[in-house]
């Protein structure tokens, strides 16, 4: 209760309302134009956090990222065209809804789930969260090791048709991360005789070259043009009755809590939220015939699914210093830019960074219904900026973003040739999303490990590998880890098997 | 189709030159320790093999008559890059970070908003110059003067006076 009270006091603060309620505006607006991910939003919005505190920065980020989410939805209905990824399942339904001219109806179906999928999230991160980090603060290096190998075990699932080019690029990401100061000899590693790489591959122009730059890059070779159902005209969602959203409350429970656990999972994010629950209801359904052809629950399922999803991955965030996916990453990269140590004793020594995440996913969730209609109602006219003018402005703000890190050139330097970098990676098919991983969770993994190698004493490497692997939680989680890494590798395997037989 | 060999190739060597790099400058460790070079040296080892398996894949995959086909049409093709939008797309951004701090935030950011607009087919300059000028003062003035981010003024004197000036017409808060 306190931990409540003190979150909403923190959010109700005037000036950092009116911040939350732009973060769920500017969200919303970021999410909703295609070509601007969920991750880019959160990007775009670092500039914006550099005069805040921490834990206002937190509760302003969380704000654009839930926004965000929702604002992709509102494109798949209209265009057909998801604003984020999470949003594509959205599409199979909405946009038949608006061919079938209730595309209202369904932007109000879509905001009423994505705010209650958002708002269940938000509650179970403030239940799950501190339990974590209880047990996480018996860790020692070795679990702290497994777990963070944990996020790097799912590089194999992030793309499973294209595994061998994820993995290169999640161990290019490592490696980049072991540029600069080794972090317990202190001396330079990897820096080939220059002093610019003493301190490191600075994260956040990386992650703005990568996710900012190379999207205007990708627009610049192709472009491509958007036709809204209903022409040029206004639209206004209209908010379901109450017999319509009581026809899909037992899809918003299941759904919200898949969502949640999903999220949960490190790397899983929302756009495997949103597809598992759309198959999942499909399958669930009494008339699955009925999905992809423009019904309430075909919108209900994945928009659920992918706002729950987006409180989950923000419990590993904040009770291990683990982040679940990309805008996590990025969140605590802005974290640990302004001094704050990610790790299970961050919520013992300053509960009020769940307090405020918690009470502005809350509250952006409320604001964002409103907010969405007002967008909606001037939406087709936003969309009509042309890109010759949103993909500069896109990269102008990136350069802010980058340069206001350090203030220094350097990194809008650095920020520009990973735009290159990741728009070459993109033709290459090597996976960015993947690489910022590998250079997020890199560091930590390799501390953890060398820590717990030398407290593990063996006589050689080897045996102390063992010990450490002999430790029950190391273990079991390790185990784990190997399953999830090979699995996406074996299933074809057996799959074709069966195939052959 | 070639572009990705040459990518796999120069990672395959750029990954060798670190492997022998990070052991020839960090200490050596004792046997039961897991040292500074060998946390990267492992990494670089996972890299070689995934590397050689991804460039065995691609000759696995694409026929031989096709792959021979792609090199001789590659030079057509890297020539047809620098003429393309995406390459002068490349080019500027990597002019205006060049030029970020020398020259400032508010003639750059003017200037490149310009220029990548044209590029991206933008052909009213009545409009593409208005909306530079209104973004980049929306930018400037809300992030340097509303939000206190440091934005650089240029380190021409006349570009720093003109920057100092635009900051004075704004009230302080």
């Amino acid at each position: 209760m306190e931990l409540l009270t003190s979150g909403l006091a923190v959010v109700f603060q005037p000036t950092m309302f009116i911040l939350i309620v732009f973060a769920v505006f500017l969200g919303t607006l970021f999410g909703a134009l295609p070509g601007v991910s969920a991750t880019m939003a959160v990007t775009l919005g670092i500039p914006f956090t550099y005069k805040m505190d921490a834990v206002s920065a937190i509760a302003f980020l969380v704000a654009i990222y839930c926004a965000s989410i929702t604002g992709g939805g509102m494109t798949a209905i209209l265009f057909k065209i998801p604003g984020v990824p999470s949003s594509a399942p959205t599409t199979y339904d909405g946009y038949p809804m608006a061919q079938k001219g209730e595309a209202g109806k369904a932007l109000g179906m879509q905001l009423v789930c994505s705010a209650i999928g958002g708002m269940f999230a938000a509650v179970c991160m403030l239940v799950l969260s501190p339990q974590l980090t209880q047990a996480a603060l018996s860790f020692g290096p070795s679990e702290l090791f497994a777990i963070s190998f944990m996020g790097l075990s799912i590089l194999t699932s992030l793309e499973t048709d294209n595994i061998c080019r994820t993995i290169i690029s999640g161990l290019l990401g490592l490696l980049l991360a072991c540029i600069g100061l080794d972090p317990l000899l202190g001396v330079p590693r990897l820096t080939f005789g220059t002093r610019l790489l003493t301190s490191g591959i600075e994260m956040i122009p990386v992650m703005i070259g990568f996710f900012a730059v190379t999207e205007v890059l990708k627009q610049t070779a192709k472009p491509s043009k958007l036709q809204a159902v209903g022409g040029s005209g206004n639209m206004s969602a209209k908010l379901p009755t109450l017999k319509e959203f009581l026809s899909v409350k037992w899809i918003v429970a299941r759904c919200s809590v898949l969502g949640t656990i999903i999220g949960i999972l490190p790397g899983a994010g929302a756009t495997i939220a949103s597809f598992l629950c759309y198959s999942t209801e499909q399958k669930l359904s009494k008339h699955p015939e009925k999905f992809g052809t423009g019904c309430f629950d075909g919108i209900a399922a994945p928009e659920t699914g992918n706002n729950a999803a987006t409180g989950g991955a923000m419990v590993p965030l904040l009770s291990l210093g683990i982040p679940g996916g990309n805008a996590a990453a990025i969140m605590m990269s802005a974290l640990v830019l302004k001094g704050v140590t990610m790790g299970p004793l961050l919520l013992v020594d300053q509960p009020q960074f769940l307090s405020a995440t918690f009470a502005s996913m809350f509250v952006s969730n409320i604001i964002m219904v409103f907010a969405a209609i007002v967008i909606a109602k001037v939406f087709v006219q936003i969309l009509k900026i042309p890109y010759s003018i949103l993909g500069p402005t896109i990269i102008m703000m990136a350069t802010i973003g980058a340069y206001a890190t350090k203030n220094t050139a350097v990194d809008v330097i650095l920020m520009a040739v990973s735009g290159l970098i990741g728009f070459l990676f993109a033709k290459c098919k090597f996976n960015s999303s993947a690489m910022i991983l590998g250079l997020v969770l890199g560091v930590i993994c390799e501390s953890n490990l060398r820590r717990a190698v030398t407290i593990a004493e063996g006589d050689t490497l080897f045996a102390a590998f063992a010990n450490l692997a002999a430790r029950p939680v190391t273990g079991i989680v390790l185990i784990v880890c190997v399953v999830v890494l090979v699995w996406p590798v074996v299933k074809p395997m057996i799959a074709k098997k069966k195939e052959n037989k | 189709m070639v572009i990705e060999l040459i990518v796999n190739i120069l990672l395959l060597g750029f990954s060798f030159y670190c492997f022998w790099y990070v052991g020839a400058t960090m200490p050596a460790s004792a046997v039961n320790e897991l040292g500074a070079e060998q946390w990267p040296q492992g990494i670089l080892i996972l890299m070689i093999i995934a590397i050689i398996y991804n460039i065995f894949k691609f000759f696995k995959k694409n026929k031989k008559e096709d792959i021979v086909s792609a090199f001789h049409a590659f030079p057509a093709d890297v020539a047809g890059f620098f003429k393309s939008k995406l390459f002068i797309g490349m080019v500027l951004v990597v002019i205006m970070a060049l030029c970020y701090e020398p020259v400032g935030f508010m003639v750059t950011c003017f200037v490149f908003l310009m220029l990548y607009g044209f590029l991206l087919g933008q052909r009213n300059v009545g409009l593409l110059v208005v909306t530079s000028l209104l973004i980049t003062i929306i930018l400037y003035v809300g992030f340097s003067v509303f939000l206190g981010v440091m934005l650089p003024r240029g380190q021409v004197s006349f570009l720093r006076n003109f920057a100092l000036f635009v900051e004075s017409l704004v009230p302080t808060f």
